[in-house]
């Protein structure tokens, strides 16, 4: 039995309430909010965190792949799979791709994840989703992008919760929504109601169709219909040509009320949102996504999905929410209001030297004495044993020894938080906190570690850990 | 014949006219002034000089020795650039006493000098040296105002505890005629002014100064042809801990334990007992208030936690139990990085000879210099002068 093994979501903290924006530019706006990466955040610190949220209950060491789709990758020339499977801290044989160029690279991936799986190329993929596209000012999709992650583990055996039963495509060529590489920073589109019409609407309804039949399904035997759509009012008309109650909880939930439309995420996220809503063994659960085309996969639920450890995923991320209070802060977190700084320095020979203690979070621990330090120590600074130590990973979660509010380190969120962190099993680390309320810091307040974009010196991301609140 | 720290002398000293924002100078010309006015202090020809130690901080200041040689055209004898963060200056110093000690030299030069106001941006420059990512985010002020929010649940600090370090130290340097600022603070407009970092106020933070200070080391013996109210070294303590300060876990934040280990040294070469009784006054390391607060305790003059309660009653003040600062220390004197260290041992000079230019504490005759640095700590000089009699 091959099929989906677990599933995570990230759903970055910052809300901005669609009426902020309405009151930036003088317009009309829709009610709700939507997710706003924060200024730290991109699609693959999005991704990790979707990943990791998907591996709680799993040891890092028996995932086989990584699959990372996205539309917003940090780099054209360089996976990010990669860099999120070291950051997961999996074995070095792992199997990592990158999908990209297409809103569906998420269901791609998912697919080719699939086949891997069948074929015993791969056991337990992560196929992890992370995006932030980039709205014109003023224009409907301002409001209706938001940014996410949604994540599954694909592999075979006792542990699968969601069976797969088999996929169908359609391709539909079409422009519309597009963006030129290396030329477009935003979503462009030409007419949407020709496109929302003949594109999304005919083909995610052929598309399901055309799958209950290769199926055998009728409406009534689908539990939850997973289809996903480029905004809130096309995802309505679907389901009532699709024979589907929306009533009755049938449908799932598209997220566009308070996260957005997260383009390559969104069925991965809408996916996991569904297997965490209570689903019982059998249950069919059908997963569609458009974008020039259309790909339908079928899974049915087993027993094993109740038995899965709990996570955030959709329902934990959403509730953990800051308002973003500043519509400038969004245009500038965005890119779209550029705000000079200060060049930093960067050298991507110790990002290479130190990646297992800059990305794995791996320390050392003292034979001797038992110290555990941050970064790896060949002398141990107590008991000044020499290279005796074992490399540990860390464990990403801690408690505030002590903090500070500065306002002398030009950032873009300001003051900058400062906290020196005792890690739960040993070490210390020093680190920005991300995601905070001011006046909710405090000595003793408990962090988990999240991996964020530090800063681009020498015109390369250069990723680190900070820590938040405990979300 | 065989000689130690004790029968080291302080012979002259100078500074640059002005510590401050000094953009119409460069490097050279903060140095020319020290170093000459150091050498006509000690009443001796610049080339008496055997050997100097030139403290810098920044590479943009100025490398190797020719920093010290070209400004004094004191060419073709050995100059060592010395570097140990905000505390070069005094290492300079100690590294030139030594020399002497050891019976190489007879007459030597200890100097620093920062020029820091040619850079541009925000605080001290370059704190992104190191690590590409590790320590992101740190400045000058979080690194040590991290120790406020420990220091506040242990013991109860204040913010208003810190701003009485501000208002003293101004009150200090607002009388001293090479001082960056040359005016008193209120205790209300420390408290009220705009926030840098933590607890700590744009009055509660050093500024960024330029300027220069030599000192002229000569044996006890050779020191008596010139002048009778040389200075005698007591105790030139130096201590280094760590550049690992917020990934280490044992460090508790309550004390800077280079500050604690250096001052220990120091005691004991000199033979202090008793800080509080034994030491008229201290040029304390005040890069910022918080700094000083920790550092009055951990040079013994009142018990860990007391700091504040210390300063608060006066017993810091010109006329306490033990000067801190009179000459208006970082905070109101101004920081010229690799400078300050001579600075401290220029200003305590001039204390123990009794012609302070600012306020003098009144029949000085022991004075201790601190120098603290790295970000939160991580090296110290103490040195401590006498014009004792029995030391001569």
């Amino acid at each position: 039995m091959v099929g989906i093994k677990s599933y995570g979501a990230y759903i970055p903290k910052l809300r901005l309430n669609r009426e902020l924006i309405a009151k930036g530019w003088d317009i009309p706006g829709a009610p709700g909010t939507i997710a706003v990466a924060n200024y730290d955040e991109d699609s693959l610190t999005m991704g990790v965190e979707a990943a990791a949220d998907c591996l709680i209950g799993f040891d890092p060491a028996e995932v086989g792949g990584v699959f990372f789709a996205s539309t917003s990758a940090p780099y054209a020339e360089k996976s990010a799979a990669t860099l999120i499977a070291t950051v997961l801290d999996t074995k070095p044989d792992i199997y990592t791709v990158d999908f990209a160029n297409s809103l569906r690279a998420s269901t791609q991936a998912l697919g080719a994840a699939l086949d891997a799986a069948q074929v015993g190329k791969a056991e337990n993929i992560i196929v992890t989703s992370g995006e932030t596209r980039v709205a014109e000012p003023i224009s409907t999709w301002e409001q209706t992008l938001g940014d996410g992650a949604g994540a599954v583990m694909v592999g075979s055996g006792e542990g699968v919760i969601a069976e797969y039963l088999g996929s169908l495509s359609i391709k539909d060529e079409i422009i519309y929504t597009w963006r030129r590489s290396e030329k477009d920073h935003m979503v462009r589109e030409f007419n949407p109601r020709v496109a929302q019409s003949f594109g999304y609407q005919k083909h995610m309804v052929a598309g399901i169709k055309a799958a209950m039949e290769k199926f055998d399904l009728t409406p009534d035997k689908v539990a939850r219909a997973v289809y996903s759509a480029p905004d809130f009012r096309s995802h309505g008309g679907v389901a009532k040509r699709c024979g589907f109650d929306p009533a009755s909880g049938q449908v799932q939930d598209a997220l566009f009320a308070f996260v957005g439309g997260t383009g390559t995420a969104q069925p991965l996220m809408m996916l996991a949102g569904a297997l965490q809503s209570g689903l019982k063994e059998g249950d069919i659960i059908l997963l569609a996504h458009y974008a020039d085309g259309v790909d339908v996969l079928v899974f049915r639920a087993t027993a094993a999905l109740e038995k899965l450890p709990s996570r955030r995923a959709i329902s934990g991320f959403l509730a953990s929410q800051i308002p973003l209070e500043s519509f400038a802060r969004f245009l500038r977190y965005r890119g779209i209001a550029e705000v000079p700084m200060p060049e930093d320095t960067g050298t991507p020979v110790q990002m290479w030297r130190d990646s297992r203690e800059v990305y794995s979070l791996h320390g050392s621990k003292c034979n001797q004495c038992g110290l555990v330090r941050f970064p790896m120590e060949r002398v141990c600074s107590r008991c000044k044993s020499r290279d005796d130590f074992t490399e540990i990973p860390l464990t990403r979660k801690g408690k505030v020894f002590t903090y500070i509010h500065d306002n002398l380190y030009v950032n873009a969120e300001m003051p900058t938080t400062l906290a020196v962190v005792d890690l739960e099993g040993g070490g210390r680390v020093f680190l920005m906190m991300t995601d905070r309320k001011v006046d909710e810091v405090d000595i003793g307040m408990e962090v988990e570690l999240t991996f964020r974009k530090i800063h681009e010196g020498n015109h390369y991301n250069n990723y680190f850990w900070k820590c938040r609140p405990v979300r | 014949m065989s000689l130690s720290i004790h029968d080291i002398a302080i012979l002259g000293v100078g500074t640059s006219k002005k510590f401050g924002e000094q953009f119409d100078k460069g490097v050279d010309d903060l140095l020319f002034e020290a170093g000459f006015e150091a050498i006509d202090d000690a009443g001796i020809k610049p080339e008496q000089i055997e050997a100097g130690w030139v403290g810098i901080a920044y590479p943009f200041t100025g490398l190797s020795g020719a920093a010290m040689a070209d400004p004094l055209k004191i060419y073709d004898i050995p100059i060592t650039h010395v570097e140990n963060y905000c505390c070069s200056g005094m290492d300079a110093f100690r590294n030139a006493c030594l020399a002497v000690a050891s019976g190489m030299y007879d007459m030597v030069m200890a100097c620093g000098v920062e020029k820091i106001t040619d850079q541009g941006g925000r605080g001290l420059p370059g704190l992104n040296v190191g690590h590409t990512v590790l320590m992101r985010g740190i400045t000058a002020p979080s690194a040590f105002g991290l120790a406020f929010a420990r220091h506040n649940r242990e013991f109860g600090l204040t913010k208003e505890d810190l701003a009485h370090v501000a208002v003293k130290n101004h009150y200090n340097g607002a009388a001293h005629p090479r001082a960056h600022f040359r005016r008193e603070v209120t205790l209300e407009q420390v408290m009220k002014a705009p926030i840098i970092s933590g607890p700590l106020g744009l009055l509660d933070c050093c500024p960024i100064s330029d300027g220069a200070a030599a000192v002229v080391v000569t044996r006890k013996d050779i020191a008596k042809k010139y002048r009778d109210d040389f200075v005698m070294v007591r105790a030139l303590g130096l201590s280094v801990y760590t550049n690992q300060l917020p990934f280490d876990p044992e460090f508790d934040y309550l004390a800077w334990r280079p500050t604690v280990k250096a001052a220990e040294m120091a005691y004991q070469q000199a033979g202090i007992e008793n800080p509080l009784q034994e030491i008229d006054l201290a040029e304390c390391h005040d890069c910022f208030t918080i700094t000083e607060i920790l550092n009055i305790e951990d040079l013994g003059f009142c018990k860990k936690g007391e700091g504040g309660k210390f300063v608060r009653e006066g017993r810091a003040n010109i006329d306490g139990d033990v000067a801190i600062n009179p000459s208006g220390g970082l905070k109101c004197f101004g920081h010229p990085i690799g400078a300050t260290g001579c600075r401290m041992i220029w200003e305590v000079t001039r204390q123990l000879q009794g012609r302070a230019e600012g306020r003098q504490r009144e029949g000085a005759k022991i004075g201790l210099a601190h120098n603290l640095g790295g970000l939160g700590g991580v090296v110290c000089g103490v040195t401590i002068l006498s014009s004792d009699d029995k030391h001569k």
